[in-house]
């Protein structure tokens, strides 16, 4: 049918040098505002000029080992444009067999989904997880408008943006900012995500900071986990060079805010099954190892590369499909070794689909949408929407996407991490729905991922005039204690420093702090997230 | 233990690129990639000389419009008189990012003649002191003293103009003696304290008038002082006479133990601060034969002292900027940055912290300032791949790789090596060619259609910069 591949595809393969050039050009989030890079929001900041690192340094980043490990999402990133039509097969549709001669997996060498789709053998450690209702397919997933560049597809994906609208900050960094609005003010302890892999952060950007702790590769995350410190003092030697250097990197160290809530959970969690050798799978076990020793963060990209198959794919893409099977299968029993099976979503993502029909080297080029897989104890069995219809395409000759990506999104947000629908659509930036039954709706919170609890007041037995704040932490950390007026406007800094796990008492004399007769409101921000009261002074 | 022999390059201490990053970002604000290729070529004992001759001869900058403005002519302005400061500050900021020679001596001169522009307050002030700076900054060290010490920015903020007969004011002679030129307890009482002082009287100015500097022959102590043992009517000259022969070895080993401490390493190596000391008093107090024979030396060039000062604010910024191959002109709109940045690190140009100066190493960096300097760097980045500047970045990186323009191993390494003049270690440099490789997926590079001619090259250069500039080695100079 559509074999017409004299069209051109803007940005579609690198054979296509200078229209991949000007594609790249688009690529506006190149001003950098948000590549920062290594361990940005992970620095040491300062209350009242007062360096956090001054305030007590032995065990302030300690994680919240005692809490039940709230819901946790991992993204598992397929970079380069994972081709959909070999992963997920449409098994009885001649066109797929008619249009890829060379490369379409045949039904000998593929294991049954149900009775139409199918995924090659090499995917078969997944099998288990499908059976037992532990993984989803989404056919078709992509965007309207697609755009064929590694780059801006990216960017899209990552910052659910519209084709042609241009945005530089990522769906988790705006997630990530709504859920601990106070994260600058009062940094938690822990990182709020973590990936492994420096590339696209975008995702994580957030409108003020970027939000994830960056490793560049399991090397470096297990040296940084170990150790519990971003660079190794121990080689250093006795020469005016070294001692330098030894300076400056101990002083690096002990910036690094979060090496103790990791190292911590690093030693605390265990490995408990074998994992494969390949890379994915290495940053999975760490992933694992983190969750299981409750280390709190929230959101893990872990990444795979090498999907860019626009020649002899046949081999490699199949090998590229068993790395994941086997790394996230190894993943789930891991976690399921102790029950956290149904605590973490995993999801996987790629820029762009490929062409449905195969190239003159025995591979495809960039094309639209692409099966989306999403993983989880008790997530159920299913298939949602319907394989891309090769007969109907448009002028450059790919199908209409199915579903669109930022649905999943709304799915993720308001049903996996129980956000109401309107700030969900705030961070999406669109009104979108959820995919009916697509991932375990959360119960209502329970308070288990809170860093602290804003008990209450009251006036004190002793002096009228003296007021009682009680408030609790589950985390030690810097706290800061605020009044405001109705309105909102910050009246009275009450109190910004440090206070160990457990009970408190703040007593004020509101004399002191003139704080008249009138209504009122107080909080207390804590790792990063806000409590707040009204408050009635008579 | 070592003597000021000079530098002849082995085959196990090469005159290497690490060697010529080592004595540029010394005696300068660091390399442009031209000098380095050009460094390369040279013989090292000629380039220092023409290096220091050069700053020499260089002709000294002409006074801006206002240079002559009282503080009467600032009167019903708005900002003007901070408005000119900037001027000067940017345009020293310019020099140092577009000459970096000169203006990194200014800028130790300046450490040591401290005057803090926060307390005499007057324009007209601080361009006469730093004319003063670069003219005498590789001139004759006791003309150098002599001028500073009747310098209008000096003798107020030391408080020489007060510094009458029958009222003396003993605060420039105690630092004259102390921080200028013998150091402190090294050969003088506090007798002579107040001696110097009576000898030093009679100078005048008025900083909030922001007038000339007179002598005032009436406000000058015409009897006898005794200094150093020496009795007579001892007036301003006299005084450096005779700090300058009665104790010519406590100046000299002074001076020459604070060049070692500032341009090779925090602990002075003795033998070689006084073989150093017997020259500059050979050369009867001239600073160019001194600073050519510490920069000659071998010892200088020991392995040992490479990457072995942290750098100061403003050095780790300029450093960035000129080994990137970027005029002053390109960054201009991050000369703020730059500027008051290194003011928010603890280096706040023209006014350092006391009349002892900046106390520089360790101080320069703690947790705070280190993740500051970071977040400044990152910003001088953007700017060096905005889309005016960022061919220049292609072109660094091209010229350092020569025709293998797609192997993103080299150029990393290349480039890592061009920035901290040293290369990593196996794991660092694994991350380093990661960053390096951003987000361009891998097959590019395994069939080698990826190269630097790419458009994403120049952001690829920035994005590895920004983890450079995170290392610890990044601020070691």
């Amino acid at each position: 049918m559509c074999k017409d591949q004299n069209k051109i595809k803007v940005g579609k393969s690198i054979d296509n040098t200078e229209e991949h050039q000007i594609d790249h050009s688009k690529w506006k989030r190149r001003d950098f505002l948000q590549t920062a890079g290594l361990f940005t929001a992970g620095m040491a900041a300062s209350l009242h000029g007062v360096p956090l690192y001054a305030l007590g340094t032995s065990n302030l980043l300690a994680p919240l080992n005692n809490l039940e490990t709230d819901r946790t999402l991992v993204l598992i990133q397929l970079r380069g444009g994972n081709d959909g039509l070999n992963m997920v097969v449409d098994r009885f549709n001649s066109e797929y067999y008619n249009i890829r001669p060379n490369i379409a997996i045949t039904e000998s060498n593929l294991w049954a989904l149900n009775d139409k789709n199918g995924m090659p053998n090499t995917m078969n450690s997944l099998r288990p997880m499908w059976e037992e209702d532990k993984m989803k397919v989404i056919h078709n997933v992509g965007y309207p408008e697609p755009n064929y560049s590694h780059f801006r597809s990216s960017d899209i994906w990552a910052t659910a943006s519209d084709t042609e609208e241009y945005l530089n900050t990522g769906w988790i960094g705006r997630y990530i900012d709504q859920d601990m609005p106070a994260f600058l003010d009062a940094q938690p302890t822990i990182p709020p995500a973590l990936q492994i892999g420096v590339q696209t952060d975008l995702i994580f950007q957030g409108p003020r900071v970027n939000l994830a702790l960056a490793v560049s590769s399991p090397q470096e995350f297990y040296k940084l986990a170990v150790s519990g410190q971003l660079y190794d003092l121990s080689t250093l030697t006795n020469t005016p060079r070294d001692q330098e250097l030894f300076y400056v990197r101990q002083v690096a160290n002990s910036a690094f805010r979060y090496s103790q809530s990791i190292s911590n959970a690093y030693n605390k969690g265990r490995n408990e099954v074998n994992y494969p050798n390949s890379n994915l799978a290495q940053q999975l076990a760490i992933v694992s190892r983190l969750i299981k020793g409750r280390l709190g963060t929230k959101v893990y990209m872990v990444y795979i590369d090498g999907f860019d198959t626009h020649a002899d794919q046949y081999d490699n893409h199949l090998n590229l499909l068993n790395r994941i099977s086997t790394a996230v299968s190894a993943f789930y029993q891991d976690l399921e070794a102790q029950n956290m099976g149904d605590k973490v979503l995993g999801m996987t993502f790629s820029e762009f689909g490929r062409t449905i029909y195969e190239n003159g080297s025995a591979g495809t080029d960039h094309g639209t949408g692409a099966p989306v897989l999403m993983f989880a104890k008790g997530i159920g069995k299913g298939i949602v929407g319907t394989p891309p219809d090769l007969l109907n395409t448009d002028i450059y000759g790919d199908p209409a996407y199915g579903t669109d990506f930022r649905d999943i999104y709304a799915s993720v947000l308001q049903n996996w991490f129980g956000m109401p629908k309107d700030v969900s659509d705030f961070v999406i930036g669109k009104d979108r729905l959820p995919i009916d039954g697509l991932v375990p709706t959360k119960n209502p919170p329970i308070g288990s991922e809170e860093f602290g609890a804003l008990l209450g007041h009251k006036i004190s037995d002793k002096n009228p005039d003296v007021l009682q704040i009680h408030f609790s932490l589950l985390q030690e950390g810097p706290v800061i204690i605020e009044v405001l007026d109705k309105s909102g406007q910050v009246l009275r800094p009450l109190i910004n420093e440090f206070r160990n796990k457990g009970s408190h008492t703040l007593e004020i004399n509101t004399k002191n702090y003139v704080l008249r007769p009138g209504e009122y409101q107080y909080r207390m921000k804590v790792g990063g997230k806000i409590y707040q009261r009204p408050l009635l002074i008579n | 233990m070592a003597g000021i022999q000079p530098f002849q390059p082995t085959s196990d201490k090469p005159w290497n690129k690490q060697r010529v990053i080592h004595l540029y970002r010394r005696l300068g604000f660091g390399p442009t990639p031209t000098q380095i290729t050009n460094a390369l070529a040279a013989n090292p004992q000629v380039l220092v000389g023409s290096l220091l001759d050069g700053i020499k001869s260089r002709a000294l900058p002409t006074g801006p419009s206002w240079a002559n403005f009282t503080a009467a002519d600032y009167e019903n302005t708005d900002n003007l008189k901070f408005e000119h400061r900037e001027e000067h500050y940017y345009r020293y900021l310019t020099d140092m990012i577009d000459d970096g020679l000169r203006s990194k001596i200014v800028l130790f001169w300046h450490n040591h003649f401290v005057t803090e522009l926060n307390v005499y307050d007057c324009n007209k002030y601080l361009w006469n002191y730093y004319w003063l700076l670069n003219q005498y900054c590789l001139g004759n060290f006791k003309t150098f003293v002599e001028a500073m010490g009747k310098s209008p920015a000096m003798l107020s903020y030391l408080n020489g103009n007060l510094n009458a007969v029958g009222n003396p004011n003993e605060n420039y002679a105690r630092e004259l003696m102390e921080l200028f030129t013998m150091g402190e307890n090294n050969g003088y009482t506090q007798f002579d304290v107040v001696e110097v002082a009576r000898a030093l009287t009679g100078w005048r100015c008025n900083m909030y008038e922001c007038n000339d500097v007179t002598f005032v022959n009436s406000r000058f102590d015409n009897n006898n002082k005794t200094i150093f043992g020496k009795t007579g009517k001892w007036g301003y000259n006299e005084v450096h006479n005779l700090i300058f022969t009665e104790r010519k070895v406590q100046v000299a080993q002074y001076i020459c133990g604070k060049l070692y401490t500032h341009f090779i390493h925090k602990v002075p190596d003795q033998e070689f601060v006084n073989a150093l000391a017997d020259l500059f008093i050979a050369s009867n107090w001239e600073l160019l034969p001194v600073f050519k024979a510490l920069f000659r030396s071998d010892h200088f060039y020991n392995e040992e002292f490479v990457g072995a000062i942290i750098k100061s604010p403003i050095e780790c910024f300029v450093d960035l900027v000129r080994l990137s191959g970027f005029n002053a002109q390109a960054v201009s709109s991050r000369f703020g940055t730059m500027w008051y940045g290194s003011e928010n690190l603890g280096m706040n140009i023209f006014n350092p912290i006391n009349v002892a100066g900046w106390p520089g190493h360790h101080e320069w960096i703690n947790e705070n300032t280190l993740t500051q300097r970071w977040s400044y760097s990152r910003e001088l980045i953007n700017t060096m791949a905005n889309e005016t500047n960022r061919e220049t970045l292609r072109t660094l990186a091209k010229n350092l790789v020569g025709t293998t323009i797609n192997d993103p191993d080299l150029i990393t390494r290349e480039l890592t090596y061009h920035y901290l003049g040293r290369a990593l270690d196996d794991d660092l440099h694994a991350a380093a060619v990661l960053y390096f490789k951003g987000d361009i997926p891998e097959n590019y590079f395994e069939d080698q259609s990826w190269n630097l001619d790419w458009n994403e090259a120049p952001f690829q250069i920035a994005n590895l910069l920004g983890f450079l500039v995170k290392l610890p080695e990044f601020q070691l100079s």
